[in-house]
């Protein structure tokens, strides 16, 4: 962002584009120092997301770098608005990386009403169900654990205890001191993060070969290939690694 | 080529991703975010096209292995944007002459501005007198005389992972990314470019449906599979349905990828970021920029690197192209030094599997072509040391490897889904995912429609696939135009839900319909059954 671009911005649009990106400005501060708040400010997060990106990201954002000026967009797009939500009734779960999911939900209006007026009607719960394969069966729960949310929720990320496992979300209703479904998501395998460990008739240097592709070779004690693992047996997360450097280009 | 193959001390294997989201504004003038296709063709694809007719004339083998992605492909062949592309090259040779006048009085000044007018003017012929407007024309032929291995992509370069529990979609993606490739290079694709080489078990299944014998994966895809990769990653891994996955060497893309201690940062390299469109007045700069208000860069730089500094030195070609060799001949001798170290451990020669965008080499970094060049020139002359070959190529070689199967992983930051699923991003997929059930349920009541609803429902299929593109949500992580990475991704929802509705009601109005095919005009050849059910 340049000066000059800014500065182009009456002092009301730049109070609305310091609004948006909730930026905090004193109020009666003056023009110049509003372009001031307002460079630093972009600065800040341009620093920000170069330090958050590794370079396979930064180089492909460079292919959508036409101008220092960030576009800065003060129309309102009301004829574009989606909905917030669909009414219907269902939940998807979306595995972001190892310990993480993203899931996202709705419960139609007359379902959610018919819930809620069940007497004795506590809460809604989202349930976390850890599975031993990738198709349900009461006899393949391993373990759950419930997160209290409200009929106004409708997504939530979730930490996850277990890597190397199956997992699925349900939204429950509790009512009495029971609790039951009301819709189940589909169901995700979640990832290693851990080098496998070796078995007797593998290539004997391949414990070299790894620390050269990229790994330490001190792989600690060996540990499952796959299946469930209960505690995550993270080595070495590989965004902590140096040895991109080993060859010192 | 077995024998020259195996008798080498290690193998390197070159691959450039080429791709752009489509961009295409018929109903406006101008459009800005179109000049990211025009500042790639100028600065990466025709300038890599220049050194393989150098390779070629100079007859230096190679092998190397280009993806390119239908959505790139389709622009590079639409009539509007090529004729866009040619306006935007006059309109850059008019701030060239203006240039030229300028620093008529200043020795090397105006020997950069006789650069970019050299630069432009070349590009210019080129296009249009020896490429015709149709550079895939050229690639096509280096893929017939057997210089390039052209692979595909997904339809829209959907970032897979987060649409895995939509199978349907997956198939759509892929089979539209292999139909595209056949229509345009007129054969089939042996391998595929995993969007942001986003892999998730299982998605081999697809790939092999549609013929594709290999993908690419992150480094950690492989070691982290599901057995311990014997070979680390100097060798493929099969997945157990026989789609082999080749992964990234980190080593090798650090020094050409890092702005900080990669080569592209040497202080004697053009500077990306100092440009004309922000250096003069506006009143001078007006008629070359964005609407004549909103300075946008030109593509003109005189600057070089010269370091952490505002008082930047001015480049200087020649000096910067001696220095794209060396750092060329320091590349290729620590990949013969790196193979040479991993050569004690193996059983068959390593292989470094090395991927790069193809927009780093030409847009960010200018020299990259020159650095490409000499790297393709300097393997040749260490032949004994080190072959350049494609996927194919090597399973050609070794068609047995170890059978194991990746996990899910992509070379985006932290390794997995995080830069497309994330605070900025997440809104999108709650809409994404509805639109391909609701596509699915078009083709359940719609199952054999023919005349207006089946030009309705193939649109409705575009809009589809056209809102599933994974730059979008990078673009909102990124930071980067992010209102028109917003815009995009709700018009194609919300021209979706229109047609959702009007065959819900019956009512489609064909002037509307026709409008929007002429402007999302993709994948001509798209049936919406494509989306059935299995």
């Amino acid at each position: 962002m340049t000066k000059e671009r800014l500065h182009s911005f009456s002092y009301e649009q730049l109070i609305e584009i310091s609004s948006r990106a909730s930026i905090l400005v004193t109020s009666g501060v003056n023009k110049d120092t509003l372009v001031g708040i307002l460079l630093d400010a972009y600065e800040e997060d341009r620093i920000e997301r170069e330090e958050l990106n590794n370079l396979a990201i930064q180089m492909e954002s460079r292919k959508f770098s036409i101008s220092q000026n960030e576009e800065i967009d003060l129309g309102m797009d009301d004829d574009l608005e989606l909905p917030l939500r669909y009414n219907d009734t269902g939940i998807k779960v979306l595995l972001r990386d190892p310990s993480w999911i993203y899931c996202y939900w709705d419960l139609e209006d007359k379902k959610a009403e018919e819930i809620e007026n069940t007497p004795n009607f506590k809460s809604l719960l989202l349930r976390i169900v850890e599975l031993d394969s990738c198709k349900y069966s009461d006899d393949d729960i391993l373990d759950y654990f419930d997160i209290p949310i409200k009929p106004v929720d409708f997504r939530r990320y979730v930490n996850l205890p277990s890597t190397d496992t199956f997992y699925c979300a349900e939204i429950r209703a509790l009512i009495d001191d029971k609790d039951y479904l009301v819709v189940r998501s589909n169901i995700i395998e979640t990832t290693r993060e851990y080098v496998s460990s070796s078995r007797q008739n593998d290539n004997s240097n391949s414990s070299e070969l790894i620390r050269l592709s990229g790994f330490s070779s001190e792989f600690g004690e060996a540990h499952g290939v796959s299946g469930y693992t209960e505690i995550p047996q993270r080595i070495i997360p590989i965004h902590d690694l140096l040895d991109e450097e080993q060859f010192n280009d | 080529m077995i024998d020259t193959l195996t008798n080498k001390k290690g193998l390197l294997s070159l691959v450039l991703h080429t791709h752009l989201p489509f961009v295409r504004h018929p109903e406006y003038e101008h459009f800005l975010e179109e000049a990211w296709l025009f500042e790639a063709i100028s600065e990466t694809y025709l300038p890599l096209l220049r050194v393989f007719d150098r390779l070629e004339k100079d007859a230096v083998p190679f092998r190397l292995t280009m993806s390119i992605s239908p959505t790139l492909a389709h622009m590079l062949q639409d009539d509007l944007l090529m004729q866009r592309y040619v306006d935007h090259l006059d309109l850059l040779l008019k701030l060239a002459s203006k240039e030229l006048d300028r620093n008529r009085h200043d020795a090397k000044v105006l020997k950069l501005s006789e650069m970019y007018n050299d630069f432009y003017s070349l590009n210019l012929k080129e296009f249009e007198d020896v490429y015709e407007r149709n550079i895939l024309k050229k690639i096509r032929y280096f893929q017939h005389a057997g210089y390039l291995e052209l692979i595909t992509t997904c339809a829209t370069h959907s970032f897979l992972p987060h649409y895995q529990s939509y199978p349907e979609m997956i198939r759509a993606q892929i089979m539209t990314g292999v139909e595209s490739h056949d229509r345009i290079f007129s054969k089939m694709p042996a391998g595929i470019w995993l969007p942001e080489c986003g892999y998730f078990p299982g998605v081999e299944e697809y790939l092999r449906n549609y013929g594709i014998k290999y993908f690419i994966s992150s480094t950690h895809g492989v070691l982290y599979a599901e057995d311990r990769p014997a070979r680390g990653v100097y060798a493929p891994i099969s997945c157990p349905n026989g789609v082999t996955a080749f992964a990234r060497d980190r080593a090798s893309s650090r020094a050409v990828w890092s702005a900080s201690d990669g080569y592209p940062g040497d202080p004697v390299y053009r500077d990306f970021y100092r440009d004309l469109g922000f250096d003069l007045p506006l009143d001078y700069i007006a008629p070359f920029i964005n609407d004549g208000i909103n300075r946008v860069n030109t593509g003109f730089k005189y600057h070089a690197i010269t370091g952490k500094t505002n008082q930047k030195e001015y480049y200087d070609g020649a000096v910067a192209k001696n220095k794209a060799v060396e750092h060329a001949r320091t590349f290729v001798d620590n990949r013969v030094k790196q193979c040479a170290t991993l050569g004690q451990y193996m059983d068959r020669p390593p292989l470094i599997s090395a991927p790069y965008d193809a927009e780093l080499f030409g847009h960010w970094w200018f020299e990259g072509p020159d650095f490409l060049e000499a790297v393709i020139r300097e393997t040749a002359r260490r032949s004994d040391d080190l072959a350049l070959l494609t996927p194919t190529d090597y399973l050609k070689v070794y068609p047995e490897n170890q059978v194991t199967k990746p996990a899910f992983a992509s070379w985006g930051d932290k390794g997995y889904g995080q830069v497309w699923l994330d605070g900025s991003n997440d809104w999108i997929y709650r809409h994404t995912h509805k639109l391909i059930e609701r596509m699915q349920e078009l083709v359940e009541r719609f199952p054999d429609e023919k005349g207006l609803k089946e030009r309705t429902l193939n649109q409705a299929a575009r809009e589809v696939l056209l809102s599933q593109a994974s730059d979008w949500p990078f673009i909102m992580k990124a930071g980067t135009t992010v209102p028109y990475a917003r815009k995009r991704i709700k018009t194609h929802i919300h021209n979706f839900n229109y047609i959702y509705d009007s065959l819900s009601r019956n009512t489609i109005k064909t002037e509307w319909l026709t409008k929007l095919e002429k402007r999302d005009n993709i994948f001509p050849f798209l049936d919406y059954r494509i989306f059935k059910k299995e």
